[in-house]
């Protein structure tokens, strides 16, 4: 071995601990320069993202099975950030105050998120105070009330009875249980293109499917008894959303109910068949249709 | 402008160069940031709460009556 390789090889030995630190920051400092920009936008995201991964799963309970998509939030922190598609929209973040980008996500993420064809049936009023609720049932899950109320405050002050007619479907279980599935059905049929009397006719089934005091019961795999008892606890009349192979139980339930304190509603009260047959549309994850039935059922005591 | 639509949401920071960067991107100016609601000027990047890019943008500043507004013109729009 030479002298140089040698004393090269002590050289190592000697600072080895020194020259194995100094690659390491080496390769650390390297990484941080090269992933600088990722680092910035993780920063810049740190406290939203969180905030908004617990926004969308939120709404997802508040509107299951009518979530189309999951929009992404990026960051953009230079020119080269811009995205090639035009994006939903774009949302000015104040330094300092994040807290501000809460109350612009919770008017933005049901309508950049959710029922984008299908609202178009709605007429005007009925639209903007069904946002309006999922706004304020939205702000309410997270624990935002002083946001909740101004979405409810607004709404009440420029459609009250739209925005009751709203609250009352959804407490009741006929937003998702009924309204929008036939809205999809509707949509299906007009192909996309829809007329303003079929706007005029939705909106009216709107109005009187809030009117009638009943309670969306989903029959599903417990027992015929489970659901009964259940039923019979509730002061209002129901009615018992089956799909697919629940159908038969649903009418061996109706059946029993009507020996009860039950009976079904005429079709001259409602202004449609009962019971309804018809099709429960999923779109999401994939589009599938199964035969549905809801049974209409009033309390006589 | 590019023509295909995404869904996502761009958080920016209201920096100078961001924001002109997205007005060029979408043939606007600092003249035409003015909230679509109240005309209020948001020029001084402080009050800019949103802007939405298709048809004649949608700009909106950060007071929730206008974000509320702004939001029931997108109703109209399926995207």
């Amino acid at each position: 071995m030479t002298t140089a390789s040698q004393l090269f090889l002590e050289f190592i030995k000697e600072f080895f601990i020194e020259i194995l630190a100094s690659g390491v920051i080496f390769i650390i400092i390297t990484i941080i320069y090269f992933a600088r920009d990722r680092i910035r936008k993780w920063y810049f995201l740190r406290k939203i993202k969180p905030i908004y991964k617990r926004m969308m799963s939120n709404y997802e309970k508040i509107l299951p099975g009518y979530i189309e998509l999951k929009p992404r939030l990026k960051a953009i922190l230079k020119e080269k950030d811009l995205p090639k598609e035009c994006p939903f929209g774009y949302i000015f973040v104040p330094s300092g105050r994040e807290e501000l980008i809460y109350r612009i996500l919770l008017t933005y993420i049901p309508i950049s998120s959710s029922l984008k064809r299908i609202r178009l049936l709605f007429d005007e009023p009925l639209r903007k105070c069904l946002f309006d609720y999922l706004s304020y049932r939205l702000s309410l899950e997270l624990g935002m009330e002083d946001i909740a109320v101004k979405f409810r405050d607004a709404a009440m002050r420029d459609h009250p009875e739209d925005y009751k007619v709203i609250e009352r479907l959804y407490e009741d279980g006929k937003l998702t249980g009924i309204l929008l599935n036939e809205a999809i059905v509707r949509l299906k049929k007009a192909r996309g293109k829809i007329s303003i009397s079929d706007v005029e006719e939705f909106s009216t089934l709107a109005r009187k499917l809030a009117e009638i005091d009943v309670k969306l019961i989903r029959i599903g795999p417990e027992s015929d008894q489970y659901y009964i008892e259940r039923i019979l606890k509730e002061k209002q009349g129901v009615v018992l959303l089956a799909r697919g192979k629940n159908i038969e139980k649903a009418i061996k339930v109706a059946t029993q109910l009507c020996e009860r304190d039950f009976e079904f509603f005429s079709q001259d009260e409602l202004g449609f068949s009962n019971p309804e047959i018809g099709s429960w549309i999923f779109l999401y994850p994939k589009e599938r249709t199964v035969p549905l039935m809801r049974i209409w059922l009033k309390r006589t005591k | 402008m590019t023509t295909k639509v995404a869904s996502d949401l761009m958080l920016v920071r209201a920096k100078e160069k961001n924001v002109d960067a997205i007005l060029k991107r979408h043939n606007l100016t600092r003249k035409d940031l003015r909230c679509s609601i109240c005309n209020e000027d948001l020029s001084d990047l402080k009050h800019l709460g949103a802007i939405f890019p298709y048809g004649s943008a949608l700009i909106c500043c950060d007071k929730f009556e206008c974000m509320r507004a702004c939001r029931n013109k997108l109703l109209i729009k399926a995207r």
